[in-house]
């Protein structure tokens, strides 16, 4: 059935149509030519009125609702439809945009769902479901894992737009495949994840395998603290790393520090004081989370597990320190286990993840940060660009694009793009994905929570979908104040009525 | 600057456009109309003259009854005859069709001024149904106060003394001939609404007829102008582009010099 004409000028890459109903934003279309069929996307849609053309008031608005009634003319509704490739390369994952743009009276029409099955739901090996297309909810949305993997994946949105719903769908679809996914959790939204082959860990730092600047930040000693960090560079001696006693050997570093008669160490007696203190109160503050009698800390992630590494303890610095050496350690493994895979040389080595790990980084803002530099940002920019090579992904999530470190994100092969009100982000996402269109970026104000734009190699096609909701998971819903104080008000008075019935009358002094 | 306008006898004419206007409050009453309008554009082209010339007869409901088009090359001493001329073919087609034929433009102009010479033929067209009501937007014309000193078109007055719905009463003209004589009626159909002019054939309307014809008027009109006439006037405008795109299909700008048109 006809839907409607391209008028106007036509380009390779963009129509514009004359339709006969208001088409969504988001809906595919099929435009007849020469060629072949091409699908199209539509960018943006209008509806005008001739009967509301030239309205001044109230009252003409009025009458003019009347007229418009009457006249089936007189609304014009023109669609800005973006060319997405002849239909029949779409279909084996190939965009090959028209040479000749599709003349101006060509047809439009509505795609057959089997036309949009094959673009949108392939059913190959590696494509998994996460949701449906939002114009056309019977079709379902795939995603190549594959992909991800391989090429990265970056998750924006403002926050409760459903980017932490979409980590988990992804992570539950990995697990399904028996992949190995490590999500560093830092709001503590994935530890109750209830889905099969989960593997929730609490992360720790083993400060024996800092060096002295990451110790330094662990034990939050001031970036201004420059004496005291050089305090802490001198104790922090290779014995100390060695020694079966770490905390005590540190102590009596800088006790020798403080002792010592040399005229240079007294000249920072006082700094090394303050050190000690730190040390002393960093055993007890710390004491879950630095541990230098842990094992290697990867030790604790399970291959083909969803590894939820909990970082909500730490903070920001320590969370920074340890994201670090994570990502370190696991680049090193895969460059390791990958060398020893395909490299000529069979030399006998342990690794620990012998298949890839998709690693995702929640709140990218913090740890790869756009206006300076961190070490979880240097092993998180050295894994966009080398991890493709040996099979470890990089998922990056943010609610901040602006804040995220463009070379970084412009590493990212695919996106998933929910609601984004801020201009500066909009931008931010425009140029790191060159192949997203502004119309569809425009957009993104008008998504509701759970819908997505999907762009990148993950999909077929930039697509609108809206994700399917992961029933497993139970925290990362916006908690209710109102509940939570009228249950509260109840404790209250459950305490109190509690207390005063177990006090003894006889006991009570006058 | 306004005191000039109103002249001496200003407050007389005022009483007098006062007098002369009837409060009445239409209320919607279904008919089919359809809106009859003119457009005409042309433009100089190495020494011939290339023109276009359409006429449309539209319903409320946006069906077109008639879409006339004439265009040509040479030079055209009066391309404005030749859309009235079209306007009045649009007329005759649309007479049979319809309840009630409104023609845009004024009856005065068209009979004494613009095209005396299709006088007859519109007398005829107008007569055969009696049906065909002109409708102006604008009037210049200064009969009903000029023995009081008028200074401003009639139009003026009627405006400034009311602005509630209703009509002044019929002033009928008959010194172009028994066969041309001609009633009109200033009229506002809604509250605050810019008064219209409607014109008619012969000396035999009544005030009746006049709240009818409102209440047949007011049932589409926006602002206080009818909807058929504002699709009439949209759907026959010939702008300077579709002669740039006229100019293309009669292969003229392959000519040296031809750019000076789609300029």
């Amino acid at each position: 059935m006809s839907l409607g004409f391209v008028i106007g000028e036509s380009k390779p890459t963009f129509v514009t149509a004359i339709t006969s109903r208001a088409l969504s934003v988001g809906e595919y279309i099929k435009i007849s030519s020469d060629e072949g069929e091409i699908l199209g996307l539509v960018e943006r849609s209008a509806v005008s009125s001739a009967a509301f053309t030239d309205v001044k008031n109230f009252d003409e608005a009025s009458e003019s609702t009347e007229i418009a009634e009457l006249n089936k003319r007189d609304k014009t509704f023109t669609a800005h439809i973006g060319i997405l490739g002849f239909l029949e390369n779409l279909r084996r994952g190939q965009s090959i945009i028209p040479a000749i743009p599709p003349i101006p009276g060509t047809e439009i029409t509505l795609p057959t769902k089997q036309d949009l099955e094959e673009i949108f739901s392939p059913k190959k090996e590696g494509w998994v479901s996460i949701g449906n297309l939002l114009r056309n909810k019977s079709i379902d949305a795939k995603v190549n894992l594959d992909k991800i993997v391989s090429r990265h994946l970056g998750i924006l949105a403002m926050t409760g737009m459903g980017k932490s719903n979409l980590v988990s769908l992804v992570t539950k679809q990995i697990s399904k495949l028996k992949g190995t996914v490590i999500i560093f959790d830092y709001h503590n939204d994935y530890t109750s994840l209830n889905i099969p082959r989960i593997n929730v860990i609490d992360a720790k730092i083993n400060p024996r395998l800092l060096d002295s600047e990451q110790l330094s930040d662990v034990l939050e000693i001031r970036e201004s603290a420059t004496v005291q960090q050089r305090v802490l560079r001198m104790a922090f001696t290779e014995n100390v790393k060695k020694s079966s006693e770490f905390w005590k050997k540190l102590e009596s570093e800088v006790d020798f520090i403080i002792n010592s008669d040399d005229n240079k160490l007294k000249e920072i007696r006082s700094s090394a004081y303050r050190v000690q203190d730190i040390v002393e109160d960093a055993q007890r503050r710390f004491e879950d989370i630095l541990d230098p009698d842990m094992g290697d800390p990867i030790s604790f992630i399970k291959e083909g597990c969803a590894n939820v590494l909990n970082i909500s303890e730490l903070s920001e610095k320590q969370a920074n320190v340890a994201l670090a050496f994570y990502l370190q350690q696991l680049l090193k493994d895969r460059k390791d286990a990958s060398i020893a895979q395909h490299g000529k040389t069979k030399r006998e080595r342990n690794f620990k993840f012998n298949s890839p790990v998709f690693v995702i980084i929640e709140e990218a803002h913090v740890f790869i940060p756009k206006d300076h530099d961190t070490s979880a940002k240097y092993w998180a920019a050295k894994i966009a660009r080398e991890g493709r090579k040996f099979g470890l992904g990089l998922g990056i999530v943010s609610q901040r694009p602006r804040s995220v470190d463009l070379n970084v994100l412009s590493q990212m092969g695919s996106f998933a793009i929910m609601k984004i009100i801020q201009e500066d982000d909009q931008r931010q996402i425009a140029s790191a994905t060159e192949s997203t269109s502004r119309e569809l970026i425009s957009q993104l104000t008008s998504l509701n929570v759970g819908d997505a734009v999907l762009v990148g190699q993950w999909s077929n096609l930039p697509s609108l979908v809206h994700v399917e909701e992961v029933k497993e998971k139970i925290m990362g819903a916006d908690q209710s104040a109102i509940n939570a104080w009228a249950k509260a008000d109840k404790m209250k008075g459950i305490a109190v009525e509690s207390t005063q019935g177990l006090v003894q009358k006889d006991l009570l002094l006058d | 600057m306004l005191s000039i306008l109103k002249g001496p006898k200003f407050d007389q004419i005022l009483q007098k456009a006062r007098d002369n206007w009837i409060e009445f409050m239409p209320t919607k009453e279904e008919v089919v109309t359809a809106g009859i309008d003119s457009s005409f554009n042309n433009t100089k082209f190495q020494g011939i003259e290339l023109w276009a010339t359409t006429a449309v007869s539209v319903k409320s409901n946006g069906e077109i009854l008639v879409d006339l088009h004439k265009s040509g090359l040479g030079s055209a001493d009066d391309i404005s005859s030749v859309a009235s001329k079209m306007e009045i073919e649009a007329c005759e087609k649309t007479v049979d069709e319809v309840d009630m034929v409104l023609m845009d433009g004024s009856l005065h102009s068209q009979l004494m001024t613009r095209q005396a010479n299709l006088g007859s033929t519109i007398v005829r067209i107008m007569k055969k149904k009696d049906n065909v009501v002109f409708i102006a937007k604008t009037s210049n014309t200064k009969k009903q106060f000029e023995k009081l000193g008028s200074l401003a078109g009639d139009i003026f007055y009627y405006n400034h003394v009311t602005n509630n719905p209703g009509f002044s009463k019929i002033f009928v003209e008959k010194k172009y001939g028994s066969d041309k004589i001609i009633s009109s009626t200033f009229v506002r159909l809604s509250d605050s609404t810019p008064i219209i002019k409607l014109e008619f054939l012969g000396d035999h309307h009544d005030e009746s007829e006049i709240k009818s014809i409102m209440n047949k008027l007011y049932k589409t009109s926006v602002g206080g102008y009818p909807y058929a006439l504002k699709l009439a006037h949209n759907n026959c405008k010939i702008s300077d582009k579709e002669l740039a795109k006229m100019v293309s299909l009669l292969g003229l700008s392959n000519e040296i010099g031809s750019r000076e048109v789609l300029g």
